[in-house]
């Protein structure tokens, strides 16, 4: 330990409860973003983003629903992925089939059908507990793993069910690589 | 007609397959409070170990009976599930008691890969057989009844019979003996089981070796239906949903459970796959458990689960 909670003193519930109530974390969390957005950009090829960097972030936020649930809530999930896959190919969906949607649009709404999702799946939450809902969101799991392999709508027909979109872009700039 | 009858025994026979699995879960989460994630590992374990030894023991031996190596085999599995559960104990679980039941879970998916690697670094990745001598031949019956008969596989018979009589020996080994009863005060409460003296160390070795045997059952039998390869480890994730319909608790729950999902796999496949793409299985069993938990959260014969708030 390099530092400690000593001698910080909360005045409010609000300063109690934030996500680092330890001034020095909060002050390191703040260097390591900037250091991810003006250092990280210089110091790192093309093969570090694509193969560590880009899936490490991917992997971060989809831990960050996990750690909602399973440690906020205190409910065990073992669904996660089939709720990032709901959320990607709806979003790839909105974007093929709606003419003119744009790319932050697709990804909100695939957001929204995610959640959609995970309130039908939710529904057992209400009754079962620990165990028995780690398998009950097992379910969810392979459903949905079955569901884009075997319904061709999904994936607009695509044999091996892998899915990309061409000419991404946001507000006019295109999105094709890494950086 | 003869054809759905068929179709539900291949189910009811397949189902009592997918209850030898399950028994191990319920065992060990009966017994130790902890939901044994490694129970499909074990089954890999245990039916690589017996086909590589009932392969290599008449070479090393020069015994020609096919029998006296199969048993030598049996003999010598059953003694490696013993140090597989003595190092469980060891190195994993001595470290956690008392622990709630989320870490003791991803301690046994930890159990699942070390024992998945080991397993086929010693006895190889290939695809082995296990023979036993089960008769692989099907048979004709009820031709009175219905016209051409029932077709009836004689292995799956067997393999019902034997899980009949591992269960009623579980059963009674649970309910009867010393050691039994004091695997189920250790499942109600590590610290009140320790208080009036029972070693949980032994009790947790010994429930981990009736698993390992269990495991061995159903890997043989397994084995000697499809090959033992990896894909048996995922035999795991078929009988998941097994234990939570039948309940976490209940040795007869994981029975009639097995025998609900395995007919209920089987006769969705046949009569709705076909409008739906085919390939169901996978997720009707869970999808079935799921219907029975939101109106029996515990499972159809588990204990109640009696939150103090």
């Amino acid at each position: 330990m390099l530092y400690r909670e000593n001698g910080q003193f909360k005045t409010s519930y609000q300063a109690d409860q934030q996500i680092f109530p330890i001034a020095q974390d909060r002050w390191g969390v703040l260097l390591l973003i900037a250091f991810a957005f003006v250092g990280v950009p210089f110091l790192v090829d093309e093969y570090m983003f694509r193969a560590i960097l880009i899936p490490f972030l991917i992997l971060s936020l989809a831990a960050l629903g996990v750690n909602l649930l399973v440690g906020y809530c205190g409910q065990i999930t073992l669904g996660a992925g089939a709720f990032m896959a709901v959320g990607a190919y709806a979003a790839y969906n909105f974007m093929i089939r709606v003419p003119g949607m744009p790319l932050l649009g697709a990804i909100v709404l695939g957001g929204v059908a995610a959640a959609a999702m995970g309130i039908v799946f939710g529904v057992p939450s209400l009754r079962v507990r620990g165990l028995y809902l780690a398998v009950a969101t097992l379910a969810a799991q392979f459903f949905w793993d079955w569901a884009f392999l075997r319904i061709k709508w999904f994936t607009n027909d695509s044999p091996s069910g892998s899915v990309s979109v061409a000419n991404l872009n946001v507000f006019g700039v295109e999105i094709f690589t890494p950086l | 007609m003869s054809f759905f009858i068929e179709t539900l025994l291949g189910g009811l026979m397949t189902g009592m397959l997918y209850s030898l699995v399950a028994l191990g879960f319920v065992l060990i989460f009966k017994a130790s409070g902890v939901f044994n994630f490694a129970q499909g590992a074990m089954v890999l374990f245990a039916a690589l170990a017996m086909a590589r030894f009932s392969e290599w023991i008449p070479g090393w031996l020069g015994i020609d009976s096919r029998f006296l190596s199969n048993l030598l085999a049996i003999a010598v599995t059953v003694a490696i599930m013993f140090v597989v559960a003595w190092l469980v104990e060891r190195l994993a679980l001595r470290h956690l008691v008392n622990q709630n039941e989320a870490t003791l879970l991803m301690a046994t998916l930890g159990i699942t890969y070390v024992l998945d690697g080991v397993g086929q670094t010693i006895f190889g990745s290939d695809i082995y057989k296990i023979d036993v001598g089960m008769p692989k031949d099907p048979v004709i019956m009820l031709e009175g009844v219905f016209q051409g008969g029932v077709l009836i596989n004689k292995e799956d018979f067997i393999a019902a019979a034997i899980a009949a009589v591992l269960v009623a020996a579980l059963t009674l080994f649970f309910q009867k003996t010393p050691t039994g009863r004091a695997l189920r005060a250790v499942a109600d409460d590590h610290q009140a089981a320790l208080s009036v003296g029972i070693p949980l160390d032994r009790i947790w070795v010994i429930v981990w070796c009736v698993a390992g045997i269990t495991a061995l059952v159903a890997g043989i039998i397994w084995g000697s239906k499809l090959g033992v390869q990896f894909s048996l480890s995922t035999v795991a994730l078929r009988a998941l949903p097994v234990v939570i319909l039948g309940g976490l608790t209940s040795v007869p729950g994981a029975i009639i459970g097995g025998l609900i999902i395995g007919v209920g796999e089987k006769l969705s496949e046949v009569y709705l796959g076909p409008f739906v793409g085919g390939g169901i299985e996978i997720w009707f069993a869970y999808m079935l458990a799921l219907v029975f938990l939101l109106f029996r959260p515990q499972g159809l014969f588990g204990e109640k689960i009696i939150d103090r708030v």
